[in-house]
């Protein structure tokens, strides 16, 4: 932590780590390209990803997990690594995350008080899971101390947060009704910092190590949206991006699971599928190494990466069924794709809104028969 | 590097009429190729940002098809970059240790900027192989070589 060992690596740059390895300047660009993928952004930014990664130092990272599941953990550490990510992993110290790291009781906790005072405003604080703040806060705390506390405690000396999950960024399953430990994200109980909400129910890894890239690579957070999400990961929705689109514009819908719309891989929209109202990287990140991504796989959007996704009624219910034929509205908008999107999206909206005052619940045979 | 022209593909297939994520790419590859040649404007296209289903990438990569040249790059992994059917339109894959994919790129240029050498390992190349010089002729004249 302290040690000398531990302050020169701090002071290595990673196109320093990339020399001292025998990595080639070429093979830096090749990184460099790869970090630009990463982070989502357009392949013309390589040169100034290679100018600020020649400055880049390794931050302290302190990751906090409260009133979660470790599927976030899980969704970053069972990603298979490529190794662009993991030298990105490799390049932060990960000073403090309990269920990686080895220390454990007082051990673990004197590293993170060191990790702090070393690191007095600079480091980075990743925090998955709610924080429960009913009676006290007593539903969840670590080593006897409160997450809530704990929260105050830690964000007080980061330069910035980054919520992982959509526990964190929003409450998740924790804040849905009836919310028995008072959940709350980040956001409401830490309003003095930049945070960063990385959504999703588990987030991307991609996106996760994205957003570490982006603060490593230029030393700032990345642009964000209203809801605090990163704009290059959040800033179109799953139905602007799926490679299903071009049948929603036709008016080409699978009715059932496995109806002949289906087969042919029709548009999920009238199943369910939550893609005009949600916004994340899935049809084009997408997940297992790039392999598919739900609607690719033939289910529907869930909206796990908006807010109260869970209190939204059925997964199975269309939240919006388009009131008019579609085909029609094509003849006379022709190429206003985008237009669609939006108005789907401002549709989808307005039912889930409704939605979420109904409460829909669903069954078995509900399931059954909409199939 | 390798050049086979009995490895060269034409490109050949024929886009369906109800899909096609892949033919607007097309057409920015068209203008983008005209760039080129009016005015030496390079373009990179990252494909997997772009919208695609299982098969619009392969229909794409079958479309531009296979050109002269195809180039192998290790470091960090291997990478492949292949001259299409249309020359300066370069099809280019870079892989990790393990074999995934980190990033996947057209690039529009008359030669990709990563296979040209570059000026730090130049220099680093010309210090290398002035130390060998020296070494291997170490009665030689010591101003002529830098190090």
């Amino acid at each position: 932590m302290g040690s000398a060992l531990e302050q020169n690596l701090r002071a290595i740059t990673i196109a320093d780590r990339l020399r001292a390895e025998g990595i080639s300047r070429r093979g830096f660009l090749k990184f460099c390209a790869s970090t630009a993928s990463l982070m989502a952004l357009s392949p013309a930014m390589v040169p100034a990803i290679a100018r600020a990664l020649e400055n880049a130092r390794r931050p302290s990272v302190i990751w906090l997990s409260f009133q979660e599941c470790t599927g976030c953990t899980e969704s970053l550490t069972r990603s298979h690594s490529p190794s662009i990510e993991n030298l990105i992993l490799e390049q932060v110290s990960l000073d403090y995350h309990h269920t990686l790291q080895a220390a454990s009781g007082e051990a673990a906790e004197l590293a993170r008080e060191m990790a702090m005072q070393e690191n007095q405003g600079k480091y980075l604080l990743v925090v998955d899971g709610s924080i429960p703040v009913k009676d006290g806060g007593v539903y969840s705390t670590i080593a006897g101390i409160t997450n809530v506390d704990m929260l105050n405690e830690v964000a007080a000396g980061a330069a910035a947060i980054i919520a992982v999950g959509s526990c964190a960024a929003f409450g998740g399953i924790g804040h849905a009704r009836p919310n028995p430990t008072g959940a709350m994200p980040v956001s409401e109980i830490v309003t003095d910092k930049p945070i960063v909400n990385v959504s999703g129910c588990p987030p991307i890894p991609t996106v996760i190590t994205g957003v570490l890239a982006h603060f490593l690579t230029f030393n700032k957070l990345p642009e964000l949206d209203e809801l605090g999400r990163p704009l290059t990961f959040f800033g179109q929705s799953i139905h602007d991006r799926c490679y299903r689109r071009p049948f929603y514009d036709k008016g080409l819908f699978a009715e059932s699971f496995d109806d002949e719309g289906a087969r042919k891989g029709w548009c999920l929209y009238r199943l369910g599928c939550k893609g005009p109202a949600t916004y994340n990287a899935c049809a084009t990140t997408k997940w297992n190494q790039g392999t598919s991504f739900p609607i690719e796989a033939g289910h529907p959007c869930l909206g796990c990466a908006e807010p109260d996704f869970w209190d939204m009624g059925s997964f199975y219910r269309a939240l919006s069924i388009p009131t008019e034929d579609t085909t029609r509205t094509l003849v006379y908008g022709v190429g206003t794709g985008a237009v669609l999107g939006a108005a789907a999206a401002a549709m989808a909206r307005s039912r889930k809104s409704k939605a979420k005052a109904l409460h829909y619940k669903v069954s078995v045979s509900d399931l059954e028969e909409s199939s | 590097m390798t050049r086979d022209t009995e490895q060269v593909r034409q490109p050949g297939i024929c886009f369906g009429r109800d899909r096609g994520n892949d033919r607007p790419v097309l057409t920015e590859l068209y203008h983008a190729l005209q760039a080129l040649k009016r005015c030496g404007k390079e373009t990179v296209i990252d494909i997997k940002s772009l919208p695609f289903g299982s098969i619009d990438e392969q229909r794409l990569a079958e479309f531009l098809g296979k050109g002269e040249v195809e180039a192998v790059l290790h470091a960090l992994g291997e990478s492949r970059i292949t001259e299409t059917a249309f020359p300066g339109i370069w099809w280019i894959e870079h892989r990790n240790e393990h074999g995934e994919i980190t990033a996947k790129s057209i690039e529009v240029a008359y030669i990709p900027g990563i296979l040209k050498s570059q000026r730090d390992d130049v220099a680093a190349a010309c210090r290398r192989l002035g130390s060998l010089v020296q070494l291997a002729d170490p009665d030689g004249e010591p101003g002529s070589i830098e190090t």
